[in-house]
C-alpha cells in the first residue's frame, strides 16, 4: 500500500493509493499507517483511489480512528468511490465516520 | 367255701361299667402310665391296682383283682385278708382321681410304694406333656411358617392387595371356631375396614377412635381374654359389643403403621395365648407388607405414567402438530422448528401449497395443557385442512380466502373447544408471492414480526379478530400488505417469550424483537437455531419448560438450480489470490448473464466473493497457503451463481456472532455482508468432505 502523507493547516491529510484495501494488504497497510498516526492529532483519508474495500479493510479503518480517539483527536474520510460508499453504509460506518465528498471539506470541518 | 388259689383265679380286668362317661384325655394318659409303671410290680407279687376317676368311677384296673372295687373302705376281699392303700392323684394342681392298691397283707412299705408308683405314674403324664407341649410349639411355628409361606405366594402372584387382605383376615378366623376379624387401614384421618369376616356392619370411623385407634397410635398389640370385664368404652368399637376375647394386633412395618387387625370370638372357645398371637403377629406383619407394597408400586406406577405421558406427547407433536414447510417454491426461504417440553400443549403448526407462488401458513396454541390440549390441537389443524377442501368445492374457487377459511374453522370447532371449556389463538397467513403480497388473519395469537429488509425496522402484524372457540358465529377478517425482498417474517408462540430465566424474568416481546433485529439477516434455520440457543442461556436450562414454536419466513428471490454454461477457476488458500478471484467475478458477471449485469451488482458480487474467499483462506484453510479452492460460476434465470469449493473446515455461519454496527468491532462483518450483497446464500458440507458456498445473484 503506498501511502502519501501531506500537512494541511495541522491536519494530516493522507492519500491512500493502491486501488484496493482488501484482506491482501490489511497488514501492510496496518504498519504503514501506525507511524502516521502516531505522529498525527486530527487526520484526513483520501480514499479517491480507492475502488474496492472489503471487511477487513473497514476494520483497520476502524482501528485508525480508535487510535486517534484514544489520542483525543479524529479521523475523517473523503472522496469514497462508489462501490465503497455502498459498502460503508452496508456497514452503517456512515453513522461513525464523518464522510466528505472532497479533501478540502474534510480539512474544513477540522475547525 | 373254698378260697380258690390265687394261681387258679382267671386274671381279667374288672369291666368298666356301661354307664360310666369315658375318660378324660389326661385320664386316659394317666391310667396309660400307670398302666407301664405297675406292670412290673404286678408281675412280682399278688397286687392289683385300681384306678378311679375323680367322679368316682373306675377308669381301669390291673392286676387280679381282689374283688373290692370301692374306694371308701379298706374292707376284705375275696382273697381273705387284703390290704388296700389309696392314694390320690393329683396333675398340674388339679385332681385326678385315686389309685387303690390292693395287696396281701405280707406286702411291706404298701402305703409308701403306692405313692411312689403313682408318682412315678405322674412323671410320665408330665413328661408327656412336655412333649406334647413341644409338638404344640412346632405345630404352632408351622402354622406361622405356612401363613407365611401362603401369603408369599400370593405375593409373586398378580393378586391385587385387596384380595390378599382379604386372606389374611380369613386365616386369622381360621385360628378358632366362631372367630370374627376387620382389618382397619388407615386412609386420610380415618380407619377404613379394608377387609372383614364379622356379623355387622363396619364403617370407616376417625382413627383415634376407641381401643382400635389406641392401638393404631401405640403401634403394640393388646390382648383381652376377658374383655366384657375389662374397661373400654363400649359406644367406640361397636362391633366388638358381644366379644368375649379380643386380640389387637398393629400392622406394623419398620417403615411406618398402617392399620390394625382385630381378631376376636364372642364365646369362650379359645385363649390368645403366646402360640396364637404369633401366628397372628406374622398375618399381620403380612397385611403391613401387602400394604406397604401397593403404596410403592402405585408410586412407581404414577412416574411411569408421567414418563409415558410425556412421550406420548411428543409423539403426537412430532406426528399430528407440526408440519413440513413447502421446499418447491422458488424465491422463499423457510424453516419451521417445533420442540415439545416437559409439559406437553397444544401448540400447532402446517402449511397448505397452493401452486408455485402461494402458500398459507396456520400457527395455533390452545389454551390448556398435557394431552387433551395437544389432541385438540390436532383436531383443529385438521379442521384447518379440511376447510380449504370444503370450501374449495363449494366456492368453486382454488384458492378460498384466508378470512373464510377461518371463519369456517370457527364455525367448526366452537362447539367441541366449548365442551373442553378451552379456546385456540392462531394466525393465518397467506403468502402470494406473485403478488408479493401478505394476507393473514390474526386471532388474537402472538403479534407476529415482520423485519423490513429497506431499513431494518420492525413492525408487527396484529389483528382484532377473538381467539377461536369464542362465538360460533363470529366472522373473521383479513388484513393484506405488501412484502419486499429480504423481508423476514416470524412466526412463534408464546412459549418463546414466556421462557423464565432463574430470576423469574420473563424472555419477553423486547428481547425477542431485539434478537430478530440484529438476526434478521440470516438464513431463517439459522434465526431460529440461534434463538432457541439464546433462550438456552437465558433460562440456564437445556429443557424447556414449555413448548415452543417457531416459524420464519425470508422473502429472497431465487432457487439453487443449474442451468447453462459454467465458467471454472482453480485458486490456491493464499489473499493474494483474492484480486484474481474478483476478476474472475468481473467476468463471469460480464459473460454469463442474458444481459449484462448493473455495475452496482457486479461491485456486490466482488465484494461477496472476497469475504467468502477470505472467510476461506483464514478460517477453513487456518490461514495456510497451498490449498485448493475452486470457484465455478454460471448463469441462471437471469442471474448467476457462484460456487466456490473447499476441503477445509466448514464455515458454520452459527458460530459466527452477530456483527455491532458502532466502532467497536474490527470485523465480523464479513456474513452480513455476504448475506446482503447476493439474493441467495448457503453453506454445506458433503459426504467426501468437500465444502461448498453458493452465492446466487440476480439481475434485476
Amino acid at each position: 500500500m503506498k501511502l502519501k502523507q501531506e500537512k494541511v493547516n495541522d491536519i494530516t491529510v493522507v492519500t491512500l493509493r493502491g486501488e484496493v484495501l482488501d484482506a491482501s494488504v490489511v497488514s501492510d497497510f496496518k504498519s504503514e499507517i501506525t507511524p502516521i498516526l502516531q505522529s498525527g492529532y486530527h487526520v484526513v483519508f483520501d480514499m479517491s483511489n480507492i475502488q474496492f474495500v472489503d471487511s477487513s479493510g473497514v476494520g483497520a479503518i476502524l482501528s485508525c480512528l480508535r487510535t486517534l480517539n484514544a489520542g483525543g483527536g479524529d479521523l475523517k474520510i473523503c472522496s469514497l468511490t462508489k462501490p465503497v460508499k455502498a459498502l460503508f453504509e452496508l456497514v452503517r460506518m456512515h453513522k461513525i465516520f464523518d464522510i466528505f465528498e472532497s479533501k478540502d471539506l474534510a480539512v474544513g470541518s477540522f475547525s | 367255701m373254698t378260697n380258690p388259689s390265687p394261681e387258679t383265679l382267671p386274671v381279667k380286668k374288672q369291666k368298666v361299667a356301661k354307664s360310666a362317661p369315658p375318660p378324660t384325655a389326661t385320664e386316659a394318659r394317666f391310667s396309660r402310665a400307670l398302666e407301664k409303671i405297675v406292670e412290673p410290680f404286678i408281675f412280682w407279687s399278688n397286687a392289683s391296682f385300681i384306678y378311679h376317676a375323680p367322679a368316682g368311677h373306675v377308669v381301669s384296673s390291673f392286676g387280679e383283682n381282689c374283688g373290692c372295687g370301692r374306694i371308701a373302705d379298706a374292707a376284705r376281699g375275696r382273697f381273705g385278708a387284703a390290704e388296700h392303700f389309696t392314694c390320690d392323684v393329683e396333675h398340674q394342681g388339679k385332681p385326678l382321681g385315686r389309685v387303690v392298691l390292693c395287696c396281701s397283707p405280707a406286702t411291706p412299705h404298701g402305703e409308701k410304694t403306692l405313692q411312689k408308683l403313682v408318682a412315678l405314674a405322674i412323671g410320665e403324664l408330665t413328661a408327656g406333656d412336655d412333649e406334647t407341649a413341644l409338638l404344640e410349639e412346632l405345630s404352632a411355628s408351622w402354622e406361622s411358617l405356612q401363613a407365611v409361606y401362603d401369603l408369599n405366594a400370593d405375593f409373586s402372584s398378580t393378586k391385587d392387595p385387596k384380595s390378599l387382605l382379604r386372606k389374611i383376615t380369613e386365616r386369622a378366623i381360621a385360628v378358632g371356631e366362631k372367630v370374627q376379624s376387620v382389618l382397619w387401614l388407615e386412609n386420610g384421618d380415618n380407619l377404613e375396614p379394608a377387609a372383614a369376616n364379622c356379623n355387622c356392619q363396619l364403617t370407616p370411623r376417625p382413627a383415634t377412635t376407641g381401643l382400635t385407634g389406641r392401638v393404631f397410635s401405640n403401634g403394640r398389640s393388646v390382648i383381652f381374654n376377658n374383655f366384657a370385664h375389662s374397661e373400654h368404652d363400649e359406644e367406640l368399637d361397636a362391633e366388638l359389643k358381644n366379644a368375649f376375647r379380643v386380640a389387637f394386633v398393629p400392622l406394623t412395618t419398620r417403615v411406618a403403621t398402617y392399620g390394625v387387625l382385630v381378631v376376636w370370638q364372642e364365646s369362650d372357645d379359645f385363649l390368645f395365648d403366646s402360640r396364637k398371637m404369633r401366628l397372628l403377629d406374622t398375618l399381620a406383619l403380612q397385611a403391613a407388607m401387602v400394604v406397604e407394597n401397593d403404596r410403592l408400586h402405585r408410586e412407581s406406577i404414577r412416574n411411569e405414567r408421567l414418563n409415558q405421558e410425556i412421550e406420548i406427547g411428543s409423539k403426537i407433536q412430532q406426528t399430528l402438530l407440526s408440519g413440513n414447510p413447502p421446499n418447491g417454491i422458488p424465491g422463499i426461504a423457510i424453516a419451521a422448528e417445533s420442540i415439545s417440553s416437559q409439559k406437553i400443549d397444544g401448540d400447532f403448526y402446517d402449511f397448505i401449497e397452493h401452486g408455485e407462488d402461494c402458500f398459507d401458513l396456520i400457527i395455533g396454541d390452545v389454551m390448556g395443557k398435557g394431552i387433551p390440549a395437544a389432541l385438540v390441537g390436532a383436531a383443529t389443524k385438521n379442521s384447518f385442512l379440511r376447510a380449504v377442501g370444503q370450501l374449495q368445492s363449494s366456492e368453486q374457487n382454488l384458492r378460498p380466502s384466508a378470512e373464510k377459511i377461518v371463519t369456517w374453522v370457527n364455525n367448526e370447532v366452537t362447539v367441541k373447544l366449548m365442551q373442553f371449556e378451552s379456546f385456540v389463538t392462531a394466525c393465518y397467513a397467506r403468502f402470494d408471492l406473485a403478488r408479493r403480497e401478505l394476507t393473514f388473519v390474526d386471532c388474537g395469537h402472538t403479534k407476529t414480526i415482520h423485519y423490513h429488509f429497506r431499513d431494518g425496522k420492525l413492525t408487527f402484524l396484529e389483528g382484532d379478530n377473538m381467539p377461536l372457540g369464542f362465538s360460533e358465529r363470529e366472522i373473521f377478517s383479513e388484513k393484506t400488505l405488501s412484502i419486499e425482498p429480504g423481508d423476514v417474517f416470524f412466526f412463534y408462540s408464546d412459549g418463546v417469550t414466556e421462557s423464565r430465566n432463574p430470576a423469574g424474568d420473563l424472555f419477553g416481546d423486547e428481547r425477542l424483537t431485539e434478537f430478530i433485529r440484529r438476526h434478521a439477516y440470516l438464513e431463517p434455520k439459522l434465526i431460529i437455531s440461534r434463538l432457541l440457543e439464546n433462550l438456552q442461556e437465558f433460562s440456564t436450562e437445556k429443557k424447556f419448560n414449555d413448548d415452543l414454536t417457531c416459524v420464519a419466513v425470508r422473502f429472497g428471490k431465487t432457487p439453487a438450480e443449474k442451468q447453462g454454461t459454467e465458467m471454472r477457476i482453480h485458486l490456491t488458500s493464499d489473499l493474494k489470490e483474492l484480486d484474481r478471484a474478483r476478476r474472475f467475478v468481473r467476468e463471469a458477471s460480464v459473460i454469463l448473464p442474458g444481459s449484462p449485469m448493473a455495475e452496482e451488482s457486479v461491485d456486490q458480487l466482488q465484494l461477496a466473493v472476497t469475504e467468502a474467499v477470505a472467510n476461506v483462506i483464514e478460517h477453513g484453510y487456518r490461514g495456510e497457503g497451498g490449498h485448493r479452492i475452486e470457484m465455478s460460476a454460471e448463469s441462471y434465470a437471469g442471474g448467476i451463481r457462484f460456487e466456490i469449493h473447499h476441503w477445509g473446515e466448514g464455515v458454520d455461519p452459527a458460530s459466527v456472532p452477530a456483527p455491532v454496527f458502532d466502532d467497536t468491532a474490527e470485523g465480523g462483518f464479513g456474513l452480513f455482508i455476504i448475506s446482503n450483497c447476493v439474493d441467495f446464500v448457503s453453506y454445506s458440507t458433503d459426504d467426501q468432505n468437500r465444502s461448498t458456498i453458493l452465492l446466487i445473484k440476480n439481475s434485476n
